[in-house]
């Protein structure tokens, strides 16, 4: 089944403006999809794996799709993106990097590491608001997935 | 003043002084047991030997060592009469001057510490040998002669022989056996591997047997047979070292002394009246060969070290040279990478700041543009511009710097299908600006690398679109083979054809993989324009980073990147890149893609 405007959605970003901007493109882009945000990688794998504050499952619910930047002070996007693919559990979540990079070795690295796409942040608003409504469309109502168990 | 001797000038002072006394006189008492059966001459000295080498290897102060010594050794020869004793006195003053003398003469002459590493210096030290020698031999002889005046002269005694016997004598000691005892107490010895050991005492104990056989009398030889004993010697010269070939030459010359002395060999002459040994035609032969023995041994020793030690300086060069080589490509590699991470830092760090101005000033015109007004919209747009502005300078910047440091990917390149691609992009802005392209015979293959080069066509047609306010506006791509011509005029300003001149370069018409080979090595590509030229002074700046000629909304714009961008591909290819142009008429820019 594909999923649709309940889903959750996770966006793993550091720099304030970029998540205010993020948002606002969500917004733009007419979802209304619960947003969890996480400030760096450490609390990203903590509400992934639900552990430390994340602990209760009702705080930090199974994402149906993470938005992830790269670059973030302490554990990096590299690491989430390498804990999440090497999980059995949270593998089939989609990933998609969303970072101000260009850089040949970071697309190769997430390639590798099993980032369902890479996308380089538009630099303009526009720019980030269309491509931000193309990748909803697509991840959330074009692509179906397999079934998740609620027990974890 | 204290007259105590403290430990150390002890050390220092009297104990080489009574070492070398011991010595010498011992050397003096082995010296009056090689002489000649029969009478008082020694066919060589060796207390001189001792002495100069004590000198060279302690300084002058081991001089009364040498009095003393000398001094004692006279006590042999002469009575202990006062007459004796004067003569005594005068002999070892000679003697002890010949050593101090020679060894200042051999330090003024010689800048090396050590005198038997160069070929030149050995010779110098012959010399010097030969000269002092001269003075203790003089002085002695006219000792002897003060002497013999007060007493009879013995039977035979020419005081003109006694000279030279002296004087070849003391020579001889000191060409032997300085050489031995220097190389054996200061010369830096090599060592021996394990095969050279082998190797050494092989030619050694063959050398030595050889001279046994030599001189032992077992055959009638006549004395210049003996010669034949410097190949082995020239052996150990050029196998061995200074230490090894002195001492051969040292053992040589000794067994060759012994058997003379035991009346054997070819240098034993006799009387064929009276079977007694003929003095001055056995000595002198005898002491012409232990000198030549030994000046040619320690020579050769000492050119061949000089040659193992350039060749040495050369591999120590060439070692050091490969060690800097790679300790400079690890530099470039860090700094290579310093530059690269730099260039991640700025691409996300510097870039991100500039991205939140710009999104911000969006928010505002979105959340408060009817409280700002017309005014403070316009003022907020611009604001926004600015920043994205900024990106795209940063970017150029990073773009510009990545060419300089990734390697190009060559390979075989259809550049037809490079500027059909090109073309093709620009296609909506070309038919807007009402271009007409023309390309009057396709570009060929080439070994280049297809994405960079395909930005440098897409930069210069941009730029000929751009810069153009013809009505009509056309664009010529082509290619030219042409002998490329002898380095010479500035990269920038070749002799090239005035717009409009007609006589068509040389062109060369091959086929097949001769002409693949030729096109490689020949072509020069050219993007034509009638648009409004660049004027002379300009030619050179706008191929400087961001230098625009242009105010900022002119012409479309632009950062002020594209030719420094283009030049840099070019050059990475080993090709150039120049401008011819009229003003008001158009411009070429023209550039080769291979190393002239």
């Amino acid at each position: 089944m594909s999923l649709g405007n309940h889903c959750t959605i996770l966006l793993v970003e550091d720099s304030p403006e970029d998540y205010e901007a993020t948002v606002r493109a969500l917004r733009r882009a007419g979802l209304r999809n619960p947003l969890f945000r996480c400030e760096d990688g450490r609390q990203a794998l903590d509400f992934l794996f639900q552990r430390g504050a994340f602990s209760d499952p009702a705080v930090a619910p199974r994402p149906a799709i993470i938005l992830l930047d790269l670059n973030m002070p302490g554990t990096d996007g590299h690491e989430v993106l390498r804990q999440v693919k090497a999980d059995e559990h949270l593998k089939s979540i989609p990933v998609i990097v969303l970072t101000t990079s260009d850089d040949e070795r970071d697309i190769q690295a997430c390639y590798q590491k099993g980032a369902n796409s890479f996308v380089t942040k538009p630099v303009t608003f526009d720019g980030l608001v269309q491509a931000i409504q193309r990748l909803t469309d697509f991840w959330i109502e074009i692509v179906v997935y397999p079934k998740v168990s609620d027990e974890t | 003043m204290s007259f105590r001797l403290s430990a150390r000038e002890f050390r220092d002072w009297c104990l080489p002084a009574v070492i070398v006394a011991v010595v010498y006189y011992l050397a003096a008492l082995l010296g009056l047991k090689l002489q000649i059966p029969g009478t008082n001459s020694s066919p060589v000295w060796p207390p001189s030997g001792i002495g100069f080498a004590a000198v060279m290897l302690w300084g002058y102060r081991v001089w009364p060592g040498i009095a003393l010594g000398a001094f004692l050794a006279n006590l042999h020869t002469l009575p202990p009469t006062t007459a004796g004793l004067a003569t005594s006195v005068g002999i070892c003053v000679g003697n002890t001057l010949e050593h101090v003398i020679g060894v200042w003469l051999l330090r003024g002459m010689i800048a090396a510490k050590n005198p038997f590493e160069r070929a030149g210096d050995v010779f110098r030290f012959a010399g010097v040998a030969a000269v002092c020698c001269a003075i203790a031999s003089t002085n002695g002889t006219a000792n002897l002669w003060l002497w013999l005046w007060n007493q009879t002269p013995p039977e035979g005694v020419k005081l003109s022989n006694v000279w030279l016997t002296w004087w070849l004598g003391d020579t001889a000691g000191i060409l032997i056996l300085a050489p031995v005892i220097h190389s054996w107490v200061r010369s830096e010895w090599r060592g021996w591997w394990r095969s050279q050991g082998l190797e050494a005492v092989a030619v050694l104990s063959g050398l030595v047997t050889f001279a046994y056989v030599l001189f032992g009398g077992f055959f009638s030889l006549a004395a210049p047979v003996t010669f034949l004993i410097l190949p082995g010697l020239l052996w150990i010269a050029f196998r061995f070292g200074q230490r090894e070939s002195s001492t051969a030459a040292a053992l040589v010359s000794g067994i060759a002394i012994w058997q003379t002395i035991h009346e054997t060999g070819p240098f034993a002459l006799r009387d064929p009246m009276t079977q007694l040994l003929l003095l001055n035609e056995s000595l002198l032969p005898l002491q012409v060969f232990v000198c030549t023995v030994a000046v040619t041994a320690v020579t050769l020793a000492a050119a061949v070290a000089e040659r193992n030690r350039s060749e040495d300086g050369l591999r120590a060069l060439n070692l050091t040279l490969e060690q800097r080589v790679a300790e400079r490509t690890a530099e470039l590699a860090r700094s290579n990478q310093e530059l690269d991470d730099f260039a991640y830092i700025a691409s996300h760090d510097l870039k991100e700041p500039l991205r939140g101005i710009a999104n911000y000033s969006n928010f505002v015109i979105e959340d408060y543009g009817d409280k700002l007004g017309e005014d403070g919209q316009s003022k907020l747009q611009t604001v926004r511009q600015l920043a994205q502005k900024m990106d795209t300078l940063i970017s150029s910047l990073l773009h510009y710097s990545r060419l300089g440091r990734t390697e190009l990917a060559i390979q075989d390149t259809d550049l037809q299908a490079v500027l059909t691609d090109v073309l093709e992009s620009l296609q909506v802005r070309l038919r807007e600006l009402n271009v007409e392209v023309r390309v009057p015979q396709p570009l060929p293959t080439l070994r280049c690398d297809r994405v960079r080069v395909g930005e440098v066509f897409r930069n210069l047609i941009t730029n000929a679109m751009k810069y153009n306010d013809k009505p009509r506006k056309w664009i010529e791509i082509g290619w030219r083979c042409e002998t490329i011509r002898p380095a010479g005029p500035a990269p920038l300003s070749p002799p090239g054809r005035e717009p409009g001149d007609t006589t068509e370069p040389a062109t060369v018409t091959l086929s097949g993989a001769s002409r693949a080979a030729a096109e490689q090595a020949c072509g020069i590509f050219f993007v034509q324009d009638n648009g409004i030229g660049i004027a002379p002074e300009h030619r050179e700046a706008i191929f400087r980073i961001f230098k625009r000629l242009h105010g900022r909304d002119k012409f479309g714009g632009g950062t002020g990147a594209g030719l420094t961008i283009v030049k840099k591909i070019v050059e990475r290819h080993g090709g150039r890149i120049w401008l011819e142009s009229t003003v008001g008429e158009g411009a070429t820019f023209s550039f080769t893609l291979q190393p002239e």
